[in-house]
């Protein structure tokens, strides 16, 4: 009889069905790992190097921002109060309330909880979908469609100072390239999501990828948060 | 609050625990109650930060003061660290984490700080001129530091004698000292002239041969070889490496079956010497002769 090449798990037939392998209880470890338990430690850990590129590719916006703040004082001042902070609080409140989902589905994976561990990851999903939902409906396209656009798309006829284009330029990329990020971290969960219902790919001891994407999320709410009181509360 | 699964007993084959404890035995489950008042936490922060920005506003309207910007931003930073210091710590488990994870993201926190400060830094401080530094302001600058002199008698190692501009700036320093070499250059090349160009007749050198260290070098050489009394202009006072002179029958008989070659090497002619000398026949090499 065949077997698979791993250390831990119980040998099967081959071909072995997706469904019976995926299954939490069943998943071993790469055989270049002694325990499961180191492949978990460095994958998070890879994570965690992967996370440290995402916060610098943010540190270019922040730095651009924090320079062009310095340089053009007045444009800035204008910019924040072209946005509207009750729609930046509520997307806050959205992006913290699906971290907090997010981190309870790597809980509930934990405790072999299957339906909250949906449950809780359809919460996350559905508030990314909100998070740009808001964001299109009231912000990209009516700010837009008034001619607030970046760089030399800027058309809007009642600037207060001449740098405002730049300002825009700095919103569009800052927040366009965090809604990529939450995409992005929806996408993930979302396929976390599908393997957790086909699979039941999750449990106390196979994780890794539920608490990778948790950490993806995370970090995108990290950014709004610095995000959040730049863009639209500091004038 | 929070809760481990328990450790397995000790086995002596596996002393680590590293096969039989298969589960994740260190990883933290963290309660939903921390879970949640994190995110209570948060939430009331969310609502403080926005709350701050608001009075702030309204303060300045009411009471007709200025608060100055710095509070704002300060206030609302602050805020910031503490919510994402929430997020850190209890959602990303970094409190209950292997410390490495805490220290590399640390890490990248102190690269980001130093790139964003050093950027703010200079632009904000770009226009500003010290007042120790704020003295006379001169094209080509005043000279001044480099008329000092060294009036407290101390040895400074590794550093030599001031120079001095004679009270001069620098850049006519500059422009006074290039010209005097020019001139040093010049005198050299006319000297030249007179000792071995006119009288002698030798070759004329092209002027730019001045600016190269090696036609020097070489006019340096001609003056001594003519003052040794050697007549430079005749061939054999040249070193073998200044003369063209053929390669063949390097290795005698190489080029045997060449008539020609084997000619040579069997009976070198005067007239031959010149141009096909056979280095590898020293009876037939005159220089070899001559104790060169």
């Amino acid at each position: 009889m065949a077997t698979l090449d791993t250390h831990e798990h119980p040998v099967f037939p081959n071909p072995v069905p997706k469904k019976q392998r995926l299954f939490w209880k069943n998943r071993g470890h790469a055989s270049h790992y002694r325990t499961h338990e180191e492949e978990f430690d460095a994958s998070k850990f890879g994570m965690w190097l992967f996370l440290t590129t995402e916060v610098l590719l943010f540190a270019g916006i922040f730095c651009a921002y924090a320079v062009f703040r310095t340089l053009y004082p007045e444009a800035w001042a204008a910019g924040s109060h072209y946005l509207n902070w009750r729609i930046g609080t509520l997307n806050t409140c959205v992006l913290l309330i699906s971290s907090f989902t997010a981190a309870m589905s790597v809980r509930c994976a934990q405790l072999d909880k299957q339906l909250w561990l949906r449950f809780n990851l359809i919460v996350t999903i559905v508030c990314a979908a909100l998070f740009v939902f808001i964001k299109l409906t009231y912000e990209y396209i009516p700010k837009l469609s008034m001619g607030k656009a970046p760089g030399v798309f800027y058309d809007y006829a009642f600037a207060h100072d001449p740098h405002e284009p730049l300002w825009w330029g700095i919103y569009y990329i800052g927040t366009g390239i965090h809604a990529l990020h939450v995409l992005i971290g929806a996408g993930l969960l979302t396929w976390v999501l599908w393997r957790s219902f086909r699979y039941k790919a999750y449990g106390p001891t196979e994780y890794t990828m539920v608490e990778n994407s948790a950490l993806y999320w995370h970090l995108v709410d990290l950014v709004w948060i610095f995000l959040f009181p730049l863009l639209y509360l500091i004038h | 609050m929070s809760q481990t699964t328990e450790h397995a007993a000790f086995d002596e084959l596996d002393p680590h625990g590293i096969v039989h404890e298969g589960g994740h035995h260190g990883h933290t489950i963290v309660s939903w109650r921390i879970q949640i008042a994190v995110l209570v936490a948060l939430l009331i922060l969310t609502a403080l930060t926005v709350g701050v920005a608001q009075a702030e506003g309204w303060v300045m309207q009411a009471l007709d003061v200025t608060v100055p910007h710095w509070v704002n931003i300060i206030g609302a930073m602050v805020i910031a660290v503490m919510k994402a210091t929430l997020v850190c710590m209890f959602f990303m488990q970094l409190k209950y984490d292997k410390p490495l994870n805490t220290i590399v993201f640390l890490f990248c926190l102190v690269c980001v700080f130093l790139f964003v400060m050093f950027a703010t830094l200079d632009l904000n401080n770009r226009d500003r001129i010290l007042d120790y530094k704020a003295g006379e302001i001169q094209p080509g600058g005043t000279g001044a530091r480099l008329n000092l002199t060294n009036t407290d008698g101390t040895l400074r190692a590794g550093v030599g004698p001031r120079p001095s501009t004679g009270g001069l700036s620098i850049v006519d320093y500059t422009y006074d000292s290039y010209f005097a070499a020019a001139a040093d250059k010049r005198k050299f090349w006319f000297d030249y002239y007179d000792t071995y160009v006119k009288d002698h007749k030798t070759p004329h050198r092209h002027e730019r041969d001045a600016d190269d260290y090696f036609a020097q070098w070489a006019a340096e050489n001609h003056a001594a070889i003519a003052a040794a009394g050697l007549h430079v202009h005749h061939a054999e006072h040249l070193p073998d490496a200044a003369r063209t002179m053929s390669r063949h029958g390097l290795t005698p008989g190489l080029f045997a079956d060449s008539a020609e070659a084997a000619h040579a090497t069997e009976q070198p002619t005067p007239e031959e010497q010149g141009s096909e000398a056979p280095a590898g026949a020293p009876a037939a090499d005159p220089q070899a002769a001559d104790g060169h």
